[in-house]
């Protein structure tokens, strides 16, 4: 194992950065940047494999609801899942496995720019036995780890915001292509992915040598790039750009209109009787059928919404008589 | 279940970025060699132990701790305390990494120097181990061991931060940033410093700090000055020491390459090359430089003229970061970076004693120098501070500290007789 990650993945890495190095003018930088690409561009096909799948089960999202509204058994809305892909000729594992055999290169990547880093004497000592035998790449250790305004070898802030910024976008038009969602829950979830991931990775590239921060800014900026070619979506504008929106105006009016039409759709008598909003779904019990699954339970019911948007009105809690005498 | 998908997504997410991050580390350890020294009358060790902490170390005593820097002063209780600061300080000191030996200042010798690598800071202690002061806060790396000059009370702090600070002891500078204090401080040091610098005397420029720099070049600073009187450029890198012997400064380089720089114009005496980056110290007796690389191969040239005097290098097979040293009857000691002890017979370069098939059984990587004792004694610091003794021509080795294996030393020492 230690020799295929190391020998065939993280030494040839590791080689390569240096040699790309050396020919980008002894620049460590615009090698980290150039090898990101080249490493997205190998991957390129992965990457396809993964946007068709998303792409995908997007629009079958409709069928996937009805599924889900129309089979209350697991097992049974489970075939009927499956026959549907089938049919559409649709692999659930299409999207997991070009995600899960890019994540070692990434792995790889990361380890190989910190280790060709060299940032303290043991790191550098341990790199010396990676690199192959050839004078121009043992001659040009160490590498100069100077690049435009920041030392690669070294934190930085302004580099932590830059990266904060491109995962902000990247998700924001990660957002922007996907249909909007109906579900509550599922929008709570982006609208949190959407600050919390810049976050976390401004935060993350504060912690680590900023030649790490070069590789997720280029990384994030060749996804929002690859997003925004196969997506080509038309609802971007300079306004929703600048804001804090997680959706598109565009996107918005669609789910809007979408979830109009879904209220004045007759409900349905084995639907909810009540509607729990998604933040309270944790410490309230739900009044539902007993045999229905909780996923049923907690999917949109068009007769709930109306009740919870009439007692919004009325200045109520939008919960049922039952969940207040609770 | 979607919603559990959800967090497994979102944890995943988060896992995998720290997963990759901590799949390297990126600590510094140190490597300063242990070295033996005299304390209120005791022969105690200074060495790097436990990985952040300088000891003196009693190893003959049942309570073997004489004090641990920056963790237990002279007479405190024998327990690290992290929130406890030495006497002498203000806070707590958080080191990690000392890579240059401790080196002694002052009349007496009273206080010891040694440079913190994570913290940039330079620190006094007093020899007894009750009290310690900052010399200097470099606010960058300190991986080059302090030079102290003959007057025993100015020192030369190299950097990382480009930059070689001359400091007086007696009245060090209160602050680096508005640069009052100093003796003097060179700006025009090209890169980085890891190597240790030398002192060589000139004819023509004076005393000289020979400083090299991970950008490949040697730099000559008059040291009444911190004028630099000549600059040579390698072909690589230089984390390797300075060696000064009769006019001339050896260093290796990571460009494979030996040289031997005359010390009045920097010009090269001779060159001579090696299998691998050159990261050992040079050993120059008896007119012979003795010196491993990172292939581990040793090599040994004549120190006036570079001829080689082996037929070939000597190979221990393993890579080579201490450096080389000589025992009282004059076999050359190597240690590989996995531990295996080596003797070598100088004039020839033949292996007298060690296998180099069975490294010693330390738990850890050997990068620090070994220290030889007046009795045959090796007294290794590993890479995570575990200090072993062994003997010269034995394959046995024993744990001294922090727990010390006495059955393991008693066999040792009957295998010696």
């Amino acid at each position: 194992m230690g020799f295929l990650w190391n020998d065939l993945l993280v030494n040839p890495m590791i080689n390569a950065l240096i040699i790309l190095s050396n020919a980008l003018f002894d620049n460590f930088g615009l090698a980290i940047i150039a090898f990101t690409i080249v490493i997205r561009l190998a991957t390129f096909p992965l990457t396809i494999r993964q946007l068709r799948t998303t792409r995908a089960m997007q629009e079958m999202q409709p069928q996937l609801q009805e599924i889900q509204k129309k089979y209350k058994d697991p097992k049974r809305r489970q075939q009927e899942m499956m026959k549907l892909y089938r049919e559409v000729g649709f692999n659930p594992l299409g999207c997991i496995v070009p995600f899960a055999v890019q994540i070692p290169i990434w792995i790889a990547l990361f380890q190989v720019i910190r280790r060709t880093l060299g940032t303290t004497p043991e790191a550098l000592l341990g790199l010396s036995s990676r690199l192959y035998d050839w004078d121009f790449i043992t001659h040009s250790v160490p590498l100069n780890s100077e690049f435009l305004f920041i030392d690669l070898a070294e934190r930085s802030v302004p580099l932590a915001i830059l990266v904060a910024v491109a995962t902000f976008y990247q998700q924001k038009l990660s957002t922007a292509t996907r249909s909007p969602s109906k579900d509550d829950r599922q929008a709570a979830t982006n609208k949190m992915l959407l600050y919390l991931m810049p976050l976390m990775f401004g935060w993350f590239t504060l912690t680590v040598p900023a030649g790490l921060g070069v590789y997720w800014f280029t990384t994030s900026l060749v996804g929002i790039a690859t997003s925004y070619l196969y997506y080509k979506p038309d609802n971007i504008t300079l306004r929703w750009l600048v804001s804090l929106d997680a959706l598109p105006p565009s996107a918005k009016a669609r789910a809007f209109q979408e979830s109009q039409k879904a209220s004045e759709a007759p409900a349905k008598p084995a639907q909810l009787t009540t509607e729990t909003p998604a933040s309270d779904t944790a410490d309230t019990p739900l009044n539902t059928d007993d045999d229905r699954p909780a996923d049923d339970a907690n999917s949109s019911s068009a007769a709930a919404r109306r009740r919870r948007r009439r007692r919004r009105r009325r200045g109520g809690s939008g919960r049922s008589k039952s969940e207040r005498a609770d | 279940m979607p919603r559990r998908r959800r967090w497994l997504g979102l944890a995943l997410l988060v896992a995998i970025p720290i997963l990759a991050a901590c799949t390297v580390s990126n600590d510094p350890d140190g490597w300063a060699p242990p070295v033996v020294t005299e304390i209120d009358g005791r022969t105690v060790i200074l060495a790097r132990v436990d990985n952040n902490l300088l000891g003196a170390i009693d190893v003959d005593q049942a309570d073997p701790i004489v004090w641990l820097f920056p963790g237990i002063a002279a007479g405190q209780p024998a327990s690290v305390d992290d929130e406890r600061p030495f006497p002498g300080l203000d806070d707590p000191v958080d080191a990690q990494g000392f890579y240059g030996p401790p080196v002694p200042i002052g009349a007496d010798d009273a206080e010891l120097v040694i440079a913190d690598h994570s913290e940039g800071i330079v620190y006094a202690i007093r020899r007894d181990g009750s009290s310690a002061r900052i010399l200097l806060d470099t606010e960058d790396r300190v991986i080059a061991g302090i030079v102290v000059a003959d007057d025993a009370r100015t020192i030369f702090v190299a950097s990382t931060d480009d930059h070689v600070y001359a400091i007086d002891t007696a009245r060090p500078p209160t602050n680096i940033d508005d640069r009052k204090g100093f003796t003097w401080i060179a700006d025009d040091i090209d890169g980085r410093v890891w190597g240790t610098p030398a002192l060589a005397e000139s004819s023509a420029h004076g005393t000289l700090l020979l400083v090299p720099t991970m950008n490949g070049s040697v730099t000559a600073l008059r040291t009444s000055d911190g004028v630099a009187a000549w600059s040579f450029e390698s072909g690589g890198g230089i984390a390797s020491d300075i060696t000064v012997v009769d006019g001339l400064a050896y260093v290796g380089a990571f460009d494979g390459i030996f040289y031997a720089l005359d010390v009045e114009s920097g010009d090269v005496h001779w060159r001579a090359q090696g299998s691998n980056w050159f990261w050992t110290s040079a050993l120059v007796a008896n007119g012979v430089v003795y010196v491993g690389d990172l292939d581990g191969d040793i090599w040994a040239w004549d120190a006036q003229t570079g001829a080689s005097i082996w037929a070939g290098a000597f190979h221990a097979l393993e890579r080579i970061r201490a450096g080389l040293t000589l025992t009282a009857a004059g076999e050359l000691v190597v240690i590989t970076r996995e531990g295996t002890l080596l003797g070598v017979d100088p004039s020839t370069g033949e292996r007298i004693w060690g296998d180099p098939a069975n490294p010693l059984q330390t738990s850890n990587r050997v990068l620090a120098t070994p220290l030889i004792l007046a009795d045959d004694s090796v007294v290794l610091s590993d890479d995570q501070g575990v200090l072993w003794r062994t003997r010269v021509g034995s394959g046995r080795v024993c744990e001294i500290f922090p727990e010390r294996n006495s059955d393991c030393e008693r066999l040792l020492d009957a295998d010696q007789s």
